[in-house]
């Protein structure tokens, strides 16, 4: 701890910091181009990142189009000071963004008078699990460049993909972004260093007007600790523990999620092949008693709670009717907690 | 490219910096090291306590037990033991009437976050809200940023205090343009004169409050930097005389009295449990790391440490603003005698060529940068025509370094009466 990082400094974080985040953020994510500290901002959570550039994209009262269902929060961290309203959009089949649907929307929301601005896409998905893979993104970032729309990229599961090799970051082909001033990219500690109460992430845009603003005054709402800064800077330059790190957490999520689809599997229930992330979406048609329904699922949501076990429904991330059977369960918990969850879902799967 | 973004986004840019924000960023640039940028400039003007580094860095540096609460989710206005260990603290050193409950009190990641967020409830997009004149600048800022809440300046009276009269002439002359006034701001100690409001002097401003159903913030982030501990009377230890608890909301942080700006961590009290519960269920843009958390958890639960850094604190700030006031008093430069906070208000109206000031107090602001100090003036500070001429002197420097400031600012007095150019010297 020195006076540089107990004192004021720059709102969009200790240079020295930021430069690290760049190195580790470059050579995670198998960057193109490697990411220079100008163009990163740090905040205090992607939560943090999602109301600023919700205010730089937009005006109050904006739409944004993002693929449903989706982290159910997104709406509010976009919402609350920044005033955007989102568009949830239909994905296809294989939870993949669909560039009919996507049309389909932004066009009903221009034919309303609406003025959209943005998308979001969250990469690996919450709460499907599904990997948009390059020409997906690109599809998106193409459609967004010829409607002037700015596209926020949240990967904040970057590197909790159980095989590195699944996953390739859109910082891997920045090159081939239409509209590198319209897109900005998020990812945060909470998920791949498993401390969310670090309260640290960080943007990346080549548009340095956002960082200038950022800088400026808005910055101060959103600054992380010097100290804390520090102390990720530090744990960023042991490049020999973050190796094992790395790769010791993505074998354990990837045992858990196994121990889950075991049980899943046992009983018939359906779900898409997590890839990665902390949980995985499953589907709970044969469940219902009745024809799948937001009402049912609440229902069946109460039940597991009464067994005291708390997974939410679609219910909980803007899902459509085509998503009412769906649950998402995570399974990063530790292994004695995870095998007593299961055993109290198949109780409750008999009971019900 | 700043045109695709957003307007409101376009518009910050396109604001003038605060002078505050341009001086601190040219100490940056060229800061100041005894050592290896002896040339530099030495920074008399961000508000930070730079004196007490060898007694908190120490105390932040300790290895402490991290256990997994402080490294996952929790509430989002603060994990309990901070929330418990800053009311039963606060409680202490303000001599409160009634015990602050953890429950009244949430953390935010600053005061400049705690205001942007009180700005949010408190008003609608475009109200205003009153605050007394001369006021620390950046304040405007973070009430209009997000929450776009705007200032109407109030003037003070001559003994720098807050004035029923001016505040109701500002408030009716605002409601006559068809402005709505959503509340008033206080900070006290007061930011930039230094003065202190006392008890009955902030009872009027919350009583005219009350009146016109307007809420208030008060600031007193400099509650433990004054020198005398009697001499200050929070507004903590009267709240059962708060005419409207609802609408009466405190801010405090770390920064100031605890000579760490960096550990961005403040607090918000308020009675109205509705502030809270905002802040919690939906608003997590202003959350601290949970180490920090529990880091500074630890710190207030060392009384034995507290009792003697406090004491130790105020005895050096005294002893620097000491050093600047005999350098003020040699060249019979009027000043209010400060009292406390890490800075002093004085009047160099005497060096000032022409009227009206307002121009060549950018002159000489810009005369001091070429000596190599960084002192605001009332331009910082949003003055009014009473206060052209008026600089804010930080003396919460290393005293070293604030004998060699002082030693520049007399060069500085020389030349710029001499007409003389700076001649640059170590």
């Amino acid at each position: 701890v020195s006076t540089q990082s107990t004192g004021y400094f720059n709102n969009r974080g200790l240079l020295d910091f930021r430069r690290e985040v760049a190195r580790f953020i470059t050579e995670r994510a198998n960057t193109d181009v490697s990411i220079e500290a100008e163009y990163i901002s740090i905040l205090n959570g992607c939560s943090a990142a999602f109301c600023f550039l919700a205010f730089v994209i937009g005006g109050h009262g904006d739409r944004y189009l993002i693929p449903t269902p989706y982290f159910g929060m997104t709406d509010a961290f976009m919402e609350e000071y920044s005033g955007l309203v989102p568009i949830g959009v239909e994905l296809d089949s294989d939870n993949m963004p669909d560039l009919e649907q996507l049309t389909k929307s932004y066009d009903d929301a221009l034919a309303r008078g609406e003025k959209v601005c943005g998308i979001v896409l969250i990469n690996p998905h919450n709460p499907t699990g599904a990997i948009y893979p390059k020409d997906r993104v690109i599809e998106v970032l193409e459609f967004a460049k010829q409607r002037k729309l700015h596209v926020i990229v949240d990967e904040i599961y970057l590197l909790s993909v159980f095989e590195e090799g699944d996953f390739e970051s859109c910082l891997s082909y920045t090159k081939q972004w239409p509209d590198p001033q319209r897109t900005h990219f998020m990812w945060g500690f909470s998920k791949d260093f498993a401390m969310s109460g670090s309260r640290c992430a960080m943007i990346y845009s080549q548009n340095q007007s956002v960082h200038k603003i950022f800088g400026g005054t808005i910055g101060f709402q959103h600054m992380v600790s010097g100290v804390m800064q520090m102390k990720l800077c530090s744990m960023l330059q042991d490049t020999t523990w973050l190796d094992y790190f790395l790769a010791e957490s993505r074998r354990r999520l990837k045992k858990n999620a196994t121990l889950v689809t075991n049980t899943l599997d046992r009983h018939n229930i359906p779900y898409l092949k997590p890839q990665g992330t902390l949980f995985l979406w499953a589907d709970f048609r044969s469940i219902f008693k009745d024809k799948p329904s937001a009402e049912e699922a609440n229902l069946i949501f109460f039940k597991m709670l009464d067994h005291h076990i708390y997974i939410p429904s679609s219910l909980g991330f803007n899902g459509t009717h085509l998503t009412d059977s769906y649950f998402r369960i995570v399974y990063a918990i530790p292994n004695d907690a995870l095998t007593i969850a299961m055993q109290r879902f198949e109780e409750f799967l008999a009971a019900y | 490219m700043v045109d695709v973004l957003s307007l409101r986004g376009q518009n910050h840019l396109s604001q003038a910096p605060s002078l505050l924000y341009y001086g601190f960023v040219k100490c940056n640039e060229n800061p100041y090291n005894a050592t290896t940028n002896p040339d530099g400039i030495i920074n008399m003007g961000t508000a930070e306590n730079k004196i007490c580094d060898d007694l908190i860095i120490p105390k932040l540096d300790i290895p402490g037990h991290i256990t997994p609460p402080q490294t996952q989710y929790f509430p989002v206005n603060g994990m309990t033991e901070l929330r418990q260990e800053v009311a039963s603290f606060l409680t202490a050193k303000t001599k409160a009437d009634v015990a602050i409950e953890t429950e009244q009190v949430s953390i935010l990641n600053g005061c400049s976050a705690a205001f942007c967020f009180l700005a949010y409830v408190i008003g609608g997009h475009g109200d205003r809200y009153l605050i007394p004149s001369p006021y620390y600048g950046m304040t405007e800022k973070y009430m209009a940023g997000y929450s776009g809440l705007v200032p109407i300046g109030v003037e003070l009276d001559s003994d720098n205090m807050p004035d029923l009269e001016q505040l109701t002439k500002s408030y009716d002359d605002a409601l006559a343009r068809g402005e709505k006034v959503c509340g008033i701001v206080l900070i006290n100690p007061h930011n930039p004169t230094g003065a202190i409001y006392p008890k009955d002097r902030v009872i009027e401003v919350l009583e005219f409050a009350k009146q016109r159903k307007l809420h208030v913030i008060v600031d007193e982030i400099y509650l433990l930097s004054v020198f005398e501990e009697g001499d200050f009377e929070s507004c903590l230890s009267y709240t059962k005389q708060w005419p409207d608890p609802q609408r009466t909301h405190f801010i405090w942080g770390f920064s100031k009295d605890f000579a760490m700006s960096g550990s961005r961590c403040a607090m918000v009290y308020s009675q109205n449990t509705n502030v809270h519960k905002i802040l919690q269920d939906k608003m997590k843009f202003h959350t601290v790391s949970g180490i920090v958390q529990m880091k500074l958890s630890a710190i207030l639960r060392d009384t034995t440490w507290l009792n003697y850094f406090l004491v130790e604190s105020r005895v050096r700030l005294q002893q620097n603003a000491s050093l600047v006031m005999k350098t003020m008093d040699k060249h019979e430069i009027p000043y209010l005698k400060p009292r406390g906070t890490l800075f002093l208000w004085v009047n160099l109206g005497k060096i000032f060529k022409e009227e009206p000031r307002a121009e060549e107090e950018t002159l000489i602001f810009n005369k001091m940068l070429d000596h190599r100090i960084y002192i605001p003036s009332s331009l910082g500070f949003k003055g009014t025509h009473l206060t052209d001429g008026y600089f804010r002197i930080v003396y919460a420097v290393p005293s070293k370094v604030l004998a060699l400031a002082m030693h520049r600012f007399e060069k500085f007095l020389r030349a710029y009466s001499l007409n003389e150019d700076v001649t640059v010297e170590c």
